[in-house]
């Protein structure tokens, strides 16, 4: 079978001020698999995705999104590629001046012609995809972690997407949700059969999710596989992460 | 002395960079008037609310300040016996100095401040980057409407602020100083040209733009959290009220 991949990142890379942040990372992302990016707070993973979705422009290195290269592009074509991606924001992103059901209408009555009636039962449809029912009139701020985090899912499924993109989307639950949200992960991956990538410090998430796992340590892609090739790696630092100990190769700071 | 030749470059380049991003942010908000996709209920909204919600405001700064020229005007006028034109006076300077400026100092307070808030806590919540990312530019979504609003609010506030600081002036003048009122009003109109007011309009409109802008500028480019928002609201309005009054100079002797 071939593999199709949809993303693929080639020798990118990335500094702020003197900090290399992205050191020359290449990873490919298969088509209709989901693919966790795993790595330590502050290692790069967020800047690694930004850079995915063109809201930040590399020092060097390309990114190949359906076979062409984003970081050249002007903002027109690049909003073009847009349409084609759904991302999940860390603490959801949702717009607080917006209720919930205007928040998932958002990206419809920006980008088509539908008419109200439509549109609410898109928003319907999304937010039960969700597990979500009767929010649609509630504020982002009355609303738990978890289901603005549902909230956020909703609308960027709004639009059909082909690449769904969670920034952390663990980060800040209590375990049950956590896994909820694993569970969601999986459930929206089955119903869309949209590629995913997720990006990560949890553990048990990821290796719920993934169908591949992509370790970010120091700027660079230093281990890919599946995730019982991972689990079965030898290194010690790879042990270290995966077994959350502070103490090992990895230093702290 | 190396070290503070490197703070003074330093410090030198950095309001350099900033004027820069500020003329790029003007450029792109003015060129998203033009080209599609359009905003109107965004910029209607954000006439009501640098607008509509201002009024209160500008009506008591302009009242105020109306009224207390009357006092120092007359204070001086009466020295050499030229009470009767109290009147043209405050006109004058209402119409063509106070009005816009102090209209402009107050909106900035109220809402310059409050635009860098709103954007600034958007940034730090990755508002802004969601925008982008459902492919809308947030610049146009979010910037235009409220450069555009203020342009085009703070001339119609300048309005009332200029007709409420006369009638101060005439309460005042005519109430408590016994003025003649048609001397009053009557030097009014002698004096007064409709330039004097256009003047002060055309002010307005630039200083609008300056605390949108600024406002917008500042909390556009927010960053570290709660702390980071606040810094920014108050960058902002030092910024644009500083920018206001060294604008006001250039722009009067320009069309002095």
């Amino acid at each position: 079978m071939v593999k199709k991949e949809i993303i693929r990142i080639i020798d990118l890379k990335k500094s702020f001020g003197p900090f290399k942040v992205l050191n020359g990372v290449n990873l490919g992302v298969e088509q209709g698999k989901t693919t966790v990016i795993l790595g330590r707070s502050g290692g790069g993973k967020t800047v690694l995705m930004k850079h995915i979705i063109g809201l930040m422009r590399p020092d060097s290195g390309k990114i190949i999104v359906e076979g062409s290269d984003i970081t050249v592009m002007d903002d027109i074509a690049l909003d073009r590629v847009r349409m084609n991606f759904g991302m999940c924001f860390q603490d959801a992103a949702l717009f607080d001046s917006m209720t919930s059901g205007e928040n998932v209408a958002f990206p419809l009555r920006m980008h088509t012609k539908k008419r109200e009636d439509e549109i609410a039962h898109i928003v319907r449809e999304k937010l039960a995809q969700v597990g979500l029912k009767d929010v649609e009139q509630k504020m982002p701020s009355d609303l738990s972690g978890g289901m603005r985090k549902r909230v956020g899912l909703a609308r960027a499924l709004a639009l059909d997407p082909k690449i769904l993109l969670f920034d952390e989307p663990t980060t800040g639950l209590d375990p049950i949700m956590s896994d909820a949200i694993s569970e969601l992960i999986l459930e929206t991956k089955r119903a869309t059969g949209a590629t995913l990538v997720v990006i990560s410090h949890d553990i048990g998430g990821t290796f719920k999710v993934a169908d591949k796992v992509a370790m970010l340590f120091g700027g660079r892609i230093v281990l890919e596989g599946g995730p019982d090739e991972i689990r079965a790696n030898s290194n010690e630092a790879v042990r270290q992460f995966i077994e959350g100990r502070a103490k090992g190769p990895i230093p702290l700071i | 002395m190396v070290k503070v030749l490197e703070n003074v470059g330093r410090g030198a380049a950095s309001v350099v960079e900033e004027a820069g991003r500020l003329g790029i942010m003007l450029f792109q908000s003015l060129m998203w008037v033009v080209r599609p996709p359009y905003f109107g209920r965004l910029i209607l909204k954000q006439m009501e609310f640098v607008g509509v919600k201002s009024i209160t405001v500008v009506i008591l700064t302009g009242a105020f300040t109306g009224m207390v020229m009357a006092f120092q005007i007359y204070y001086g006028f009466n020295k050499f016996g030229a009470e009767s034109m109290v009147g043209a006076a405050v006109a004058l300077a209402m119409t063509r100095e106070l009005g816009p400026v102090l209209t402009a100092l107050m909106v900035n307070a109220r809402a310059g401040s409050a635009m860098a808030a709103e954007l600034g806590t958007m940034r730090v919540t990755e508002q802004i980057d969601a925008l982008a990312v459902m492919a809308v530019n947030p610049v146009n979504y979010l910037v235009t409407p409220r450069v555009l609003a203020s342009i085009i609010m703070l001339p119609v506030l300048t309005v009332v602020s200029d007709y409420v600081g006369m009638l101060g002036g005439y309460m005042v003048a005519c109430g408590l100083l016994k003025v003649n009122p048609g001397m009053f009003v009557g030097n009014i109109y002698d004096i007064l040209e409709i330039n004097d007011i256009f003047n002060g309009l055309i002010k307005a409109s630039f200083f609008g733009m300056i605390l949108s802008l600024v406002g917008c500028y500042k909390g556009f480019y927010t960053y570290g959290g709660a702390e980071g928002v606040g810094r920014a609201t108050t960058e902002a309005v030092v910024l644009s009220s500083i920018l206001i009054l060294i604008f006001d100079y250039v722009l009067t002797a320009l069309m002095f």
